[in-house]
């Protein structure tokens, strides 16, 4: 083991309560723009709160580039580029990946692009890694840098299986989604049972003609080399009072994951990968997603500090290339997971989880590597 | 939302966590983090593991900051719980302070506040807070301590409220916040506070407002367009042009009046209208001219797609099973080259791309 200097040490110890100082005093700049990928509903509104914004509606990816500037991003530097993309609020990644890869070619063509960087929430972390395909199997090249996903269901949520299932409190798949994510789903082009077979681990009918779900999108869409320079994903996890109230509802009264456990494909049927440990009234989910679903290539750490937050590499996971078979630690392990349910990463507030540093330090990631 | 009161922790015991997990941080730092050489040049490969955050404050003139100028640079907190808070107050005031008289910037600063305090002592948190701002900005302590206290209650409020809020529906859900809002903060306030989520709301009625303007073809739409962009963002108008013109272009191209207009119109006078869009939202001729080669290639993968369709068709009604896949197969990597694979998975999956609607300058 490397010797670690002492003042280090008690700076890192101060640093394990969010009181340490900061490795930087702001965002890098990306080389190439950074597109954003919303979940499921997503792009203009959850219930009324703005996607990518703060909780009070600024972007995350908009810097301040001038002196009095207010409402902006001050941890990004002033020449960051950010792109809002849009894609079927309600429909499968198949569908949402296409309309995700056709969108950033639009904008790689306004502003004369040749990268992109991806970052993607949710469903959005799904359908970056079809349209990171998709524009490679168009341009010849590896057009996306460094992929991101955070808080996505990689090998499945067994919260869409239980909805499909219509278990108790759920009547119909459409006003559960409704209810959960708002009205958008009601619009023309959405497929709500569509999006939410998406997110089950297996096929979720042998008999209808369709192979659905996670395992097959995996194969279909690894990250692999190809199709993005680098692929890695934040994971969250939340218990106990502080989760979103309709998140709460769900883990306390109708469905609460146990999402921590190891084991080959779905072994549980539970509609996610692995199993659980038994144990389900513990941070394993953020509400909606296991920790065994989330990773996809590299974890990565947050820390939040004072001055301005940092993301880096847990490298004692090594990295998630076949997303159906990750080893049981990738599955089981609480390290680097971000104690923060589904929504709070997005602006769903009110809450005090700082958004727009949260992706600044994404943002400075994402720049070392691109 | 953020963990709060999960844990109480006497002094003793917060040293000692904070020591076990600066321990294991400075093992997981021990890792093998260090920087890579690569042969491969910059920007076509991975780059090595970045260093993991140290201590060091980086230079301030390499951080960004408004107009050029580069931000404070954050604290380097000693530990000494008095000197501590002394040092996060010049911070905060360097950070904060220029802009403080707005009530949003208030806000983001009572955050960061917020969780300092709340990890530092989950449960006298809001008293240590209260009298960090007593001391720190003592000319603005009522009005900072009145934000704080509006803050708090407003959390509580749609916690409080959140099944109520889930059984409306959009307009009643908005004025129901909005009245909880100007209610707690005062109309000015809230209206300052939530200033950018008011303006994207106009603009997201602005685009359903033209959707349904049955009299004015998509020039006028546009022309409004433009004029509403202006009334909006004000003096920012451009600025927020030159960060989301993409953004601001397709919402226009999805509205559904606007995709029917240019499907009614002749291949010409469509590609026309396409590039007065994005000419009028200021696109320059560089792209306007890429653009013009995108919108080809669109063109021709939609012809492809139409005749693939039809060949698919015929070959269903003479094959099946693993037969028909196999001419698929061929079929598809006839049209599609590369993109064949895709397709293919798609279709297995039931979705048939060609079956949805072209999106005129979307897809």
């Amino acid at each position: 083991m490397r010797h670690t200097p002492p003042l280090l040490l008690a700076l890192l110890a101060v640093s394990a309560l969010g009181l340490a100082t900061p490795a930087h005093a702001g965002a890098a700049k990306s080389t190439y723009p950074v597109v954003f990928a919303h979940g499921m509903s997503g792009f203009d509104d959850i219930l009324g709160y703005d996607y990518w914004g703060d909780d009070y509606g600024t972007f995350v990816g908009d810097p301040c580039d001038e002196t009095f500037e207010v409402y902006c991003n001050g941890d990004l530097n002033t020449a960051q580029k950010a792109f809002v993309a849009q894609v079927q609020p309600f429909q499968t990644s198949e569908v949402r990946g296409l309309d995700l890869a056709n969108d950033v070619e639009g904008f790689m063509a306004s502003v004369g692009a040749s990268y992109v960087n991806l970052v993607g929430h949710s469903q959005g972390g799904l359908d970056i890694r079809k349209a990171a395909r998709v524009l490679r199997e168009r341009k010849g090249y590896t057009a996306v840098k460094v992929a991101v996903s955070v808080s996505s269901p990689h090998r499945g949520s067994p919260v869409a299986k239980y909805i499909l299932g219509l278990n108790p409190g759920v009547t119909s798949v459409i006003d559960a989604l409704a209810r959960y994510y708002g009205d958008t789903i009601y619009q023309p082009g959405n497929d709500g049972i569509a999006g939410a077979k998406q997110l089950v681990y297996n096929d979720y009918d042998a008999n209808d003609g369709r192979t659905t779900g996670m395992k097959a999108f995996n194969t279909a869409y690894p990250p692999s080399s190809p199709y993005a320079t680098r692929f890695v994903s934040l994971i969250t996890a939340q218990h106990g009072v502080n989760v979103n109230p309709a998140l709460y509802l769900l883990k306390e009264f109708f469905f609460d994951i146990d999402g921590d456990g190891a084991c080959t494909d779905d072994c549980d049927n539970d509609g996610a990968g692995g199993k659980g440990d038994g144990v389900r009234n513990e941070a394993d989910d953020d509400g909606l997603v296991g920790i065994n679903s989330q990773q996809m290539g590299h974890r990565l750490y947050y820390t939040e500090y004072v001055g301005f937050d940092y993301v880096g590499t847990d490298t004692a996971l090594g990295q998630v290339t076949n997303l159906n078979a990750p080893t049981a630690t990738q599955m089981t392990s609480m390290s680097s997971v971000i104690i923060q349910d589904h929504l709070d990463v997005v602006g769903v507030g009110p809450d005090t989880f700082d958004e727009p540093e949260f992706y600044a330090a994404i943002i400075d990631y994402i720049a070392y590597f691109d | 939302m953020r963990m709060r009161t999960k844990t109480i922790l006497g002094g003793s015991a917060v040293a000692l966590l904070a020591l076990l997990a600066g321990v294991y941080l400075s093992f997981r730092s021990a890792e093998p983090e260090a920087r890579l050489a690569l042969a491969a040049a910059s920007g076509t490969g991975p780059r090595a593991e970045r260093p993991p955050a140290t201590a060091s404050v980086a230079s301030p003139s390499a951080l960004p900051g408004p107009g050029g100028e580069p931000p404070p640079s954050a604290p380097v907190l000693s530990g000494d719980p008095d000197k501590e808070l002394e040092e996060l107050a010049t911070f905060m005031r360097d950070r904060f302070g220029a802009k403080l008289k707005e009530p949003y910037i208030q806000i983001k600063m009572l955050e960061d506040l917020m969780r300092f305090f709340q990890k530092r002592n989950p449960d006298r948190w809001q008293e240590e807070l209260l009298a960090f701002l007593k001391k720190a900005f003592p000319e603005m302590y009522d009005e900072l301590a009145a934000t704080l206290r509006n803050r708090v209650d407003y959390e509580k409020w749609v916690r409080d409220n959140d099944s109520y809020l889930r059984g409306l529906n959009d307009k009643e859900r908005r004025t129901a916040i909005w009245d909880a809002r100007n209610r707690l903060f005062g109309k000015e306030n809230a209206e300052r506070i939530w200033a950018s989520e008011l303006k994207n709301q106009a603009l997201a009625d602005t685009l359903v407002a033209l959707d349904g303007k049955q009299d004015a073809n998509l020039k006028q739409k546009l022309s409004t367009y433009k004029q509403r962009l202006q009334e909006i963002h004000g003096e920012q108008a451009e600025v927020y042009l030159d960060r989301h013109r993409q953004e601001t272009m397709n919402r226009f191209l999805d509205l559904s009046s606007v995709q029917k207009e240019l499907t009614e119109m002749t291949p010409q006078e469509r590609s026309q209208s396409l590039r007065t869009v994005r000419k009028e939202l200021g696109l320059d001729e560089e792209a306007l001219k890429r653009w013009d080669e995108l919108d080809k290639t669109r063109d021709t993968r939609w012809d492809a797609g139409v005749k693939y369709m039809a060949e698919r068709e015929a070959l269903a009604q003479q094959l099946s099973g693993p037969e028909l896949e196999t001419k698929l197969q061929e079929l598809r990597a006839r049209y599609f080259g590369t993109e064949a694979d895709v397709i293919g998975q798609e279709e297995a999956s039931g979705f048939f791309r060609f079956e949805r609607p072209r999106q005129w300058g979307r897809n």
